[in-house]
């Protein structure tokens, strides 16, 4: 064996035990489907890509809650809940949270999902 | 075995635990941060643990004491909440209704849903129930589907 084939495979050791002691990751940047009318990404994800259009937000008063989601087109869709259970959902949101909504046809939001993933990416400055 | 056999093993081995420090260091980009080590008995005595990690009387009031305000926060929404009119057929909260529903209208029909359109929309959002909300809100959220509204900052 060569002595370049065992650097070789040192390198290759090492990078490979560094990705897997690293953790998993998963990029998960605002994806909407309007056939089925969901929407779900992560905001600090969204806010880390690279187009100047696509965001999603999500917030409450005191008896209504909506989330608003817009696509790298700059295409805006949202729904509205006054559910309390829904709108705990939304209060429970931090800037990192990843979500996921559905609504329905009349724009309401049928489901609110927030939760926090070890795989999703920090928000960059 | 002879060294010309062992040594590319002995090399590999070196490499997985030079493998295995760096993915440490590569996980944790901040570096490893110091953990406090909780003594036995910690959930019996959390005060106790508390004071040893070097918080003072003071710290533990001034905790106790947002504690508290949030809570004071959490009851002042709730009666908010309450204040809500329970008859959705009084004069004022049908005037409510009726302003409410013109602001949207008003958006729908320019096309944005801005700040001063929004502005509208919470003084009256306030003296709706929840039906009549949900009247107001939908053909908002129903011109935003469809994209005759451009949104500039939140629906509501």
């Amino acid at each position: 064996m060569s002595t370049r084939l065992r650097l070789a495979i040192i390198a290759a050791l090492l990078a490979i035990s560094g990705t897997v002691l690293a953790g998993a990751r998963q990029y998960a940047p605002l994806a909407i489907n309007l056939q089925f009318r969901y929407a779900d990404g992560g905001l600090a994800e969204t806010h880390n890509t690279d187009d100047a259009f696509s965001y999603a937000e999500c917030g409450s008063n005191y008896g209504a809650g909506f989330c608003t989601v817009v696509d790298t087109a700059g295409t805006y869709y949202g729904c509205y809940t006054t559910d309390p259970a829904h709108i705990a959902v939304i209060r429970s949101m931090s800037p990192d949270s990843l979500f996921s909504i559905e609504w329905d046809e009349s724009g309401v939001c049928t489901y609110v999902l927030s939760y926090a993933s070890s795989r999703a990416a920090p928000r960059a400055p | 075995m002879t060294p010309a056999r062992w040594w590319p093993a002995a090399l590999g081995a070196m490499g997985v635990g030079l493998a295995f420090w760096a993915g440490t260091r590569v996980s944790r980009p901040g570096g490893p941060e110091p953990r406090a080590q909780a003594p036995r008995g910690a959930a019996e005595r959390p005060l106790l643990v508390a004071a040893s990690g070097g918080l003072t009387r003071d710290d533990i009031r001034a905790v106790v004491r947002e504690e508290l305000a949030a809570r004071a926060e959490d009851a002042e929404a709730a009666a908010t909440l309450a204040s809500v009119p329970a008859d959705p057929s009084a004069p004022e909260t049908l005037a409510a209704l009726a302003a409410a529903t013109a602001a949207v209208a008003d958006g729908i029909d320019r096309g944005v849903w801005g700040a001063r359109e929004r502005h509208a929309l919470r003084l009256q959002l306030p003296h709706l129930d929840a039906d009549q909300t949900h009247e107001v809100l939908g053909p908002l959220f129903r011109a935003i589907n469809a994209q005759k509204l451009k949104l500039d900052g939140p629906p509501i």
